[in-house]
């Protein structure tokens, strides 16, 4: 037994030679970290994310991993739930709609909605077919080169306004190309997957777009507020602007031809800054109904008077 | 980690789902209430993490500026854990409101964030209604989750909702 334990203390001698322990301001930094990693790392997460928020509009190249996986991932749930949603209004408005009164009624009124049914796709095809029409008249008769797309999805955040559509990369669609329909100015490319394009419309409150009033050519910028309007800036207490003039595009900026409608001046009230006025206008473009656009493949219109 | 794993999906599900089907109508914020019911239960690494990598998809799908999302998730997680502390939100009423507020809170950091960026952003309705609509959904939403974490973490005690 004394063996034993003489065996014992000679390892503890050995591990107290062998060991180095801690001194007490790092046992209490050590601590300390520990007790509160929480709070640290949440520090540390949200000034990194409000350092990439705040020099956003430095434009340096981020995310582009995350947003490719992304939009390759949702692509194909968006496709499915477009499919889905498509055919549950089709069956609610064709079936499910009329199954109380297919009780009741006879024959007739099954033809009447078959006929119906009939009719409803017909109008939808001929308002697709007037909708190309258009489409193809105006990109027939514009100065510039374009490609048709359709909108995959809108998605509105609280302050984003953007729209994805089926062209991206492999299509030639890059980045500040201009988004357009034969009702005026949608918006411009900000993002591009190899499918897929991301749109930032007129509204989101990230976009400016120099105009001018078409009845006096007063020069301003519209800006988008975020909440499906537009603002528009820089016009003085003495131009001559009111209600009902129409804003086209300046073609300053390059990536926006000259004379294309942007919006329509809804209201008018005097600046908090005695100098210029608050004008507010209505996209000219209505993104609630809208499906196809036309993507302006070439840049650099730049302003000639 | 594995409950990280399995948000990721139902967040691009979701988003996918308010950018097709929802487009037009308020929605419930579901990553809000990912990351509000991985607070509750404790703050974590792994809820910290969520609230990173759920708001900077948020961002990147919905073409936001990116980082503003995530800044208002994680003080939204870390501020729910703190309220945790006082209140307890084991109620369905309690969560509603809960949401709720959190929601607000959420969008009034996205908010404060885009315009410190130079965005000249102003606030609107749109804000309340998507506040409400989550607080509403709030309950069934979190009892989902509470299934979904007890599926993914059967056999710890830790891991369910209070």
């Amino acid at each position: 037994m004394p063996q034993f334990k003489k065996k014992n203390n000679s390892r503890r001698l050995t591990a107290a030679k062998t060991f180095t322990p801690m001194s007490i301001s790092e046992r209490t930094i050590s601590s300390y970290l520990k007790k509160h990693q929480i709070v640290i790392a949440s520090i540390f997460l949200a000034l990194y994310s409000l350092h990439l928020a705040l020099t956003y509009k430095q434009d340096i190249p981020r995310g582009y991993i995350v947003k490719g996986a992304v939009y390759y991932a949702a692509y194909p749930v968006q496709r499915l739930l477009i499919g889905t949603k498509s055919a549950v209004a089709g069956a609610w408005s064709h079936y499910v709609y009329l199954i109380g009164t297919a009780e009741e009624n006879d024959e007739l009124k099954k033809n009447i909605s078959a006929l119906r049914s009939e009719n409803n796709r017909l109008r939808e095809e001929i308002n697709l077919s007037r909708r190309l029409k258009d489409l193809l008249e105006y990109r027939d008769a514009a100065k510039f080169d374009t490609t048709g797309a359709n909108i995959l999805s809108y998605n509105a955040n609280d302050w984003s306004r953007t729209v994805l559509i089926n062209k991206g990369k492999d299509d030639g669609i890059r980045k500040d190309l201009a988004v357009i329909t034969p009702a005026g100015v949608v918006g411009r490319v900000i993002e591009t997957g190899g499918k897929t394009g991301s749109v930032l419309l007129n509204t989101d409150s990230r976009s400016n777009i120099d105009v001018y009033v078409q009845r006096t050519r007063v020069k301003g910028v519209a800006e988008g507020n975020g909440n499906g309007g537009m603002a528009l800036k820089y016009i003085r207490l003495d131009d001559d602007v009111m209600v009902g003039d129409m804003l086209l595009t300046s073609g300053i900026s390059g990536i926006f031809p000259k004379g294309l409608p942007v919006g329509e001046i809804v209201r008018i009230e005097k600046g908090k800054d005695n100098f210029f006025i608050y004008i507010e206008a209505r996209p000219a473009v209505d993104f609630k109904t809208l499906e196809d656009v036309l993507v302006v493949t070439e840049s650099g219109f730049f302003y000639k008077e | 980690m594995k409950e990280l794993l399995a948000f990721l999906p139902i967040t691009i599900a979701y988003l996918a789902f308010r950018s097709t089907v929802s487009a037009n109508v308020p929605a419930p914020d579901v990553v809000l209430l990912i990351v509000f019911f991985m607070a509750v239960r404790g703050a974590s690494l792994e809820g910290l993490l969520a609230a990173f990598v759920l708001g900077y998809i948020e961002d990147a799908f919905t073409g936001g500026v990116l980082g503003s999302s995530s800044f208002a998730l994680i003080i939204v997680h870390i501020t729910v854990h703190l309220a945790s502390k006082k209140a307890h939100f084991s109620t369905p009423g309690i969560r509603a409101g809960g949401a709720l507020f959190f929601s607000l809170l959420k969008s009034l950091l996205i908010f404060a964030a885009i315009r410190s960026s130079g965005v000249r952003a102003e606030l609107f309705w749109g804000i309340a209604a998507t506040a409400i609509t989550t607080g509403v959904f709030a309950p069934a939403a979190m009892n989902l989750l509470a299934r979904l974490s007890f599926f993914l973490n059967p056999h710890g005690f830790k891991n369910e909702t209070q």
